[in-house]
């Protein structure tokens, strides 16, 4: 029977190796099979985070061949029979051989304030277009695999965790800075502590999304482009001063009553560790 | 249970050993890096020549021109290269005077710098020299050289002046109806004195270049944002939805545009280059 050769990450945060192992192909086998087939054959203590085997749950993420990808959507057959590397995701703590505390992720999410709903729709049911929510839409089919934010060079190669809340957020905040429902100035927020100025637009966040959301031409520049409008433009602001552009009519970001973002101290979530 | 801290400052990433990229991940910084060099030494070059722009008078008289332009009976098509257009020196004949030394200084340096500003500036192109030049990063996944926790992205000037890319929008709209003026211009050439209408390479080369120069600027991020990308509620803006939703289409192919027209206004101002300076005769279908 035809095999297919693993090297796999093995250790903790004190160090580890790569453990070569060797599994019998099947045919439609995706790496996340092959990992359930070394803890089921070979070395039940070899930790993996995965749930649904189906490109929903965002658990398998890893490093795959060096590349941030979906264990469970990453074809043996791509290989060529070639041995196929995997290591946990970079840019988080080890937690142990392809786990990682991705847990700074849910605290970045925590404090962006939910949708703070306009006046006139407190209360009420939504009453939307399906032209007004499309847009929002994409943003929504993120699964939370972390890809983006394991690639994203700020985050993975110059550890700016306390200055960019990483492309995942800015997408989680274009889709509530777009909402037709949102009452709240989010802007003030991406410029000062989500730091979208600290994005440089080199796309890989967009090149590993298994959803194919396409995080920076249609989350990140819409957001720098309406950063640019408040903070950059001098003209759009002496128009604004003089009347001839509309005021912002949203509400400042520090009106969002404080229990909305304490979650962030409890750093909880799905996948925590 | 381990931390639920993030690591602190200082702490470099998880150095998972021996899981680099095995893929040819350098093939295309480096490709994007020679194109880079190639286009910026030829249009340097072109730059400072201060010649060989145009293949006829067009109510300037250049002293280059009267040596390489045949006869009356010659066709002298009407082209005009994109690097001198406009051409600012016959708005404001002052500059004709200008020197630097004993140098002329040449009409392209009034203008290219808003051709390069608005590249400069582009979110395509940023993409493309912090990879190929800056390698910031190389490529995905790619351990980089010079990994810092100083990095400040684009938060800093000089980089946070690309927060201005809709002002070199806004240049680079005008720049393009001079292209589509001198596009109209190719479409004739004089002979005895006499215009006529016709059609040569250049025609056709300067009809490829205005075209994708104008799909690449109106594909622009910028003003993707401006017509509509601003709006929250479409439903009550029913006529920027639909402009927005045009650009919005044409705004995934912005990188393709990004680079043909790079490569169409290089080979655009190469042929009137050859043509002017009598190297090679205009390709005439009639």
């Amino acid at each position: 029977m035809e095999k297919v050769t693993l090297r796999v990450f093995r250790g903790d945060k004190t160090g580890g190796e790569m453990v070569t192992y060797e599994v019998p192909k099947v045919p439609g086998m995706v790496v996340l099979d092959a990992i359930h087939q070394i803890q089921k054959e070979q070395d039940t203590t070899l930790a993996c985070r995965w749930n649904c085997k189906a490109a929903k749950c965002g658990s398998c993420s890893a490093e795959i061949d060096g590349k941030p990808r979906l264990m469970c959507k990453t074809s043996v057959d791509e290989f060529n029979g070639q041995p196929i590397t995997v290591g946990p995701m970079r840019a988080f703590p080890l937690l142990r051989d392809l786990v990682t505390d991705v847990s700074w992720n849910f605290k970045m999410a925590a404090k962006i304030p939910p949708l703070q709903v306009l006046p006139e729709m407190e209360g009420k049911p939504f009453v939307l277009q399906q032209v007004d929510v499309d847009r929002v839409q994409e943003y929504r089919k993120c699964i939370e695999c972390f890809l983006c934010q394991d690639v994203c060079h700020v985050i993975r190669e110059h550890n700016r965790k306390d200055a960019f809340f990483g492309p995942r957020q800015m997408v989680r905040i274009a889709g509530l800075e777009m909402h037709p429902a949102d009452r709240i100035n989010r802007r003030e927020q991406l410029k000062a502590e989500a730091g979208v100025g600290m994005c440089n637009i080199t796309k890989c966040c967009t090149e590993v999304c298994p959803e194919h959301i396409r995080i920076t031409d249609n989350a990140i520049i819409p957001l720098k482009e309406r950063v640019a409008d408040d903070y950059y433009d001098p003209v759009a602001g002496l128009l604004r001063s003089i009347g001839v552009l509309p005021r912002e009519k949203k509400a400042p970001f520090n009106s969002v009553p404080n229990e909305q973002t304490k979650i962030a101290a409890q750093g909880t979530g799905k996948k925590g560790g | 249970m381990a931390t639920q801290q993030a690591p602190p400052r200082g702490t470099v990433r998880i150095e998972a050993p021996d899981n680099d990229r095995k893929d040819s991940y350098w093939v295309a910084p480096t490709a994007i890096l020679a194109t880079f060099a190639v286009f910026v030494i030829y249009s340097t070059i072109r730059a400072f020549m201060g010649k060989y722009y145009s293949t006829y008078y067009d109510g300037h008289s250049f002293a280059w021109m009267a040596a390489n332009l045949r006869g009356a009976s010659a066709i002298r098509p009407h082209y005009w290269s994109p690097f001198y257009s406009p051409y600012i020196p016959g708005y404001f004949p002052f500059l004709k005077a200008l020197k630097i030394g004993s140098w002329p200084l040449s009409a392209a340096l009034y203008v290219m710098v808003f051709p390069l500003a608005f590249r400069a500036s582009c979110y395509f192109c940023r993409k493309t020299y912090y990879r190929a030049v800056f390698r910031d990063p190389e490529a995905c996944a790619v351990k980089e050289k010079f990994a810092r926790l100083n990095y400040t992205g684009e938060t800093k000037l000089p980089a946070r002046a690309v927060n201005l890319h809709r002002y070199t929008f806004y240049i680079a709209v005008i720049l393009v109806i001079f292209h589509w003026y001198h596009l109209y211009n190719a479409f004739f050439y004089s002979q005895y004195g006499q215009t006529h209408f016709g059609v040569g390479l250049g025609t056709i080369i300067f009809l490829v270049d205005t075209v994708a120069l104008t799909a690449y600027t109106f594909s622009c991020h910028s003003w993707r944002h401006l017509v509509g990308g601003v709006i929250n509620r479409y439903s009550r803006a029913k006529s920027r939805f639909k402009v927005w939703s045009g650009v919005s289409k044409l705004n995934e192919y912005h990188g393709q545009f990004f680079w043909i027209s790079l490569v169409t206004v290089l080979i655009a101002d190469l042929y009137v280059f050859l043509v002017s300076s009598g190297r090679i005769t205009d390709i005439r279908f009639f």
